[in-house]
């Protein structure tokens, strides 16, 4: 039979168990908030690029050119630019393969295909951080950090 | 008592920390969704749309009196553009065929990926396209050389014909 002494000894560890997990996560939860904004933005900038590829690719696009051709996203980087206030300013660059027949501007951000695909990404990370889509997104802020976008023609 | 107290405490900041994870993936995980089925359905409608063209195409070089029929196992509007909640935007009938451009434009409805429409083209070698209600002897969709005209038979608001 345990008596009541026992019972309270075993609470008071747990407690303090307890009390330390909770310190450490508090701890940690500003690095892990930042942490988890980067990839919900990277993860993102991935999902809306493949999109304006794949819709690119098969010839659709919202106003202009519709030739079909094979596009393809070979890289995404994201590159360190100078803080605009508090937030860390990433731009992400797309290296981006697409035929002659689709590049009608050789600057990349000035081509139909280039732009759809900078500007899909870019929607998709508005929408990830604010829940709702943008037609025309130049950058997009978070808490933590600002995103921008670029592409170069491989 | 203790153990069971303490199994218990565990369970509950074990299921609020897996609900947690859970409702932070939701919405890439809702819009990687959306995503992949407007592609799926984008690369439907085009492929719908070159099916028709290949049909128009196939019909002008045979001459007069030659015929093919899509049925609705090859050519499903209703499918192609109906909206569900499990599903994508659909696409927006009709195909339109432009005689002037020589092409059928198809456009696509993009409502579960922000709105407005996306629209391509699949080219076609006649300019004397034109459209006309199914009949019980060219039911939806025929598409007949008359020796004048390509006539295609399919409701209007699936298949429209412009100048």
């Amino acid at each position: 039979m345990k008596t009541n002494g026992e019972q309270g000894q075993i609470s008071i560890e747990f407690v303090l168990i307890l009390g330390a997990v909770l310190t450490m996560t508090v701890v940690a939860i500003p690095m892990v908030l930042k942490n988890a904004e980067m990839n919900r933005g990277l993860a993102a900038a991935r999902d809306g690029a493949t999109f304006g590829a794949g819709m690119r690719g098969l010839g659709f696009s919202s106003g202009g050119g519709n030739t079909a051709g094979m596009v393809k996203i070979i890289n995404m980087t994201p590159e360190r630019q100078a803080p605009v206030g508090d937030l860390d300013w990433y731009r992400l660059r797309f290296y981006i393969s697409a035929p002659s027949s689709l590049i009608d501007n050789p600057t990349c951000v000035s081509s139909s295909v280039g732009s759809t695909i900078t500007n899909q990404a870019l929607r998709y990370v508005h929408y990830s951080f604010n829940g709702e889509w943008l037609n025309l997104v130049s950058r997009v802020n978070g808490s933590y950090y600002s995103f921008t976008a670029a592409c170069t023609f491989v | 008592m203790d153990n069971k107290g303490q199994v218990s405490l565990e369970a509950v900041l074990a299921i609020g920390v897996a609900i947690l994870v859970i409702i932070s993936l939701f919405n890439i995980w809702f819009s990687r969704l959306n995503l992949a089925r407007d592609v799926g359905e984008a690369g439907e409608a085009k492929m719908t749309g070159m099916l028709i063209a290949e049909g128009i195409n196939n019909v002008y070089a045979n001459g007069a009196n030659f015929s093919i029929r899509l049925t609705e196992n090859e050519i499903n509007y209703t499918r192609l553009a109906e909206i569900n909640p499990i599903s994508g935007g659909g696409m927006v009938l009709p195909f339109v065929i432009d005689n002037s451009e020589r092409r059928i434009n198809i456009t696509k409805n993009m409502s579960k990926t922000g709105g407005g429409s996306w629209t391509t083209q699949v080219a076609i070698i006649p300019s004397n396209v034109v459209q006309a209600s199914p009949a019980a002897e060219y039911p939806e969709t025929t598409i007949r050389n008359n020796g004048t005209n390509i006539i295609v038979y399919a409701n209007i608001a699936n298949v429209q014909v412009v100048s």
